[in-house]
């Protein structure tokens, strides 16, 4: 008879070869790993993906990830309440976080608006963020979705929404990296960057 | 600008040929399968990065051989650069300029620029607005890289506009998402219009110029641009206007739209327009028209390629002296020969050579011709 590892061994291959990146090979050196190594750390990363499935969800009110009803973003009194960025991903916040510039709120949609995809408006977290505005504290929205057609659609698509409510839209900027060469930016951003010159 | 070797490794049905090319003129004679076409397909490769035969890089593998390599020695007044493409079986290719490795295309187009006339350009004035739309992306691409991403991002937008049309014939219409699509769409489409009947607008002059020369008449050719608009609208008319008047267009074939599930207003509809003496050469010209304004059309874009970037690229006409008269063919030699390093295939080694130098292909080996 040939050879085959354990069902358990097999099992636990074919549900690392499911993760993005993780190719059969990879899935295989993974579960070795994790056989090999000490009970306590194996437990641990079973114990942190069963935590994080039950404790993370969307916050109430801006949809980013969290452990609690609202998100400490939300709850922060410090920030400008009147500014709302609004990005695609969880990771886009983490991004924008990193400036130290951006002091405002955050609304994530999980997605942008993608025909083809079969993603529109009622897939992503429009009718929330609507919500949201009607209350009327917030007077400016920046849009900081990615500078590809799906993202510009979004980004356009929100802005009919939300300027009938008399609220101020933004869109960021394109343009050529900062500290680098202008060699190292590529024709297109550059030719962007030219059609939003400023005056000095 | 000349290219003074070219080398190829395991290349179709060379196995290992260093041709050593003439600057002016290099006629390249040989019985039909032989390899002519693939020397042609070699030189265009490493031109612009892919064959003009539309095949797959795999398929230019010689047969048996699991890696092919290509090696070009280009002269720009007194600087020289050598490029090289190699591809292996495992789908990896790598580009050097000057031995350096390179990473993207586009620094590797305009080091060496060809323009090639193959017999299915012949067809170019009679064929479908599809063909003409292709041979003007090809040229502007090569003149103008970053056109790449205004094409790319048009064509992406198009498809997700037309699968949000498609859908909402059975879901129904949300107005408000479309006309985001609509407003993405037109200003990406405004920018290809400029661009466009900016290019058409040099070029038609060149052609005409070329076409008197040619036909020694006085027929005129002149090139226009057809879209929803008017030529000289889409001239005069900034970026925001002409997206104005595309989205109004829109609005108008919405219904329709609707129904067929398709975007019907746009670059991606438009055609180049070719006329001799102010008729479409399209409906009214004969045989010999239309094939002499595809000549024209082709050596303008040489003339354009020049008046770009300061260089003449070289001229690769595969197959289609056969199909000129002899007129005709002692024309482009006199237009072309002198300024442009130019490279012809030829199924009759007799043919006379004027100056440069002729080489024979025999199952994928090549020997320079001794003598006229």
């Amino acid at each position: 008879m040939v050879y085959y590892y354990p069902e358990s061994m097999e099992n636990l291959i074919q549900q690392l070869t499911r993760l993005p990146g993780i190719g059969p090979k990879t899935a295989q050196r993974l579960a070795f790993h994790l056989l090999s190594t000490n009970e306590v750390d194996a437990f641990g990363l079973a114990q942190a993906i069963a935590t994080v499935r039950k404790k993370v969800k969307r916050c109430a009110v801006c949809a980013n990830l969290t452990d609690e009803e609202i998100c400490p973003v939300c709850r922060d009194n410090n920030r400008d309440r009147q500014l709302l960025c609004v990005v695609e991903q969880p990771k886009d916040v983490l991004m924008m976080e990193k400036t130290r510039e951006y002091r405002g709120l955050y609304h994530v949609l999980h997605g942008a608006i993608s025909p083809m995809e079969g993603v529109g408006p009622n897939q992503l977290t429009v009718g929330l963020l609507l919500e949201r505005l009607k209350q009327g504290e917030i007077t400016e929205v920046v849009m900081v979705t990615n500078p590809n057609v799906e993202g510009e659609a979004t980004a356009l698509y929100l802005a009919s929404q939300i300027k009938p409510m008399g609220i101020k839209v933004t869109r960021i900027a394109h343009g050529v990296p900062v500290g680098g060469d202008l060699e190292y930016a590529d024709e297109a951003t550059l030719a962007k960057a030219y059609a939003g010159r400023n005056e000095l | 600008m000349a290219i003074k070797y070219l080398l190829l490794r395991q290349f179709r049905n060379y196995l290992e040929e260093k041709i050593e090319w003439h600057p002016d003129l290099n006629i390249i004679c040989g019985a039909n399968a032989q390899g002519k076409s693939n020397l042609v397909e070699a030189l265009c490769y490493i031109s612009c990065g892919s064959s003009y035969r539309e095949a797959k890089d795999q398929e230019m593998l010689g047969f048996g051989q699991d890696f092919f390599y290509l090696e070009g020695l280009v002269e720009k007044g007194s600087l020289k650069r050598t490029l090289s493409v190699g591809f292996g079986a495992d789908k990896k290719k790598l580009w050097r300029l000057d031995g350096q490795p390179q990473k993207k295309l586009s620094q590797i187009l305009g080091v060496w620029h060809t323009v090639l006339f193959s017999p299915e350009d012949l067809q170019l004035v009679k064929s479908g607005p599809a063909n003409r739309r292709r041979f003007l992306n090809r040229e502007m691409l090569q003149l103008y890289p970053e056109y790449y991403l205004s094409l790319n991002q048009y064509q992406q937008a198009l498809s997700q506009r037309n699968e949000l049309l498609r859908q909402s014939r059975n879901f129904g219409i949300d107005k408000e998402l479309l006309r985001a699509w609509d407003d993405n769409l037109t200003t990406l489409a405004a920018d290809i219009f400029k661009k466009r009947q900016k290019v058409i607008a040099r070029l038609s002059p060149l052609a005409d110029q070329l076409h008197r020369q040619i036909t020694q008449s006085e027929e005129t050719l002149n090139l226009g641009y057809e879209s929803f608009l008017p030529e000289e609208k889409i001239a005069a008319m900034s970026q925001a206007e002409i997206k104005a008047a595309m989205l109004a267009e829109l609005e108008t074939k919405r219904r329709e739209e609707m129904a067929r599930g398709l975007t019907l207003v746009g670059p991606h509809r438009d055609d180049l327009l070719i006329n001799i003496n102010g008729f479409a050469a399209r409906q009214f010209g004969s045989q010999g028209q239309q094939r002499t304004a595809a000549l024209a059309l082709k050596l303008a874009e040489v003339e354009l390629v020049f008046e770009e970037t300061g260089f003449w690229p070289g001229l690769l006409l595969d197959d289609v002296m056969s199909e000129l008269d002899t007129k005709r063919q002692k024309q482009v030699l006199e237009l072309m020969v002198g300024k442009v390093q130019t490279f012809i295939t030829h199924t009759n080694p007799e043919i006379k050579l004027v100056c440069g130098r002729k080489f024979l292909v025999e199952s994928g080996k090549v020997r320079p011709l001794k003598g006229a």
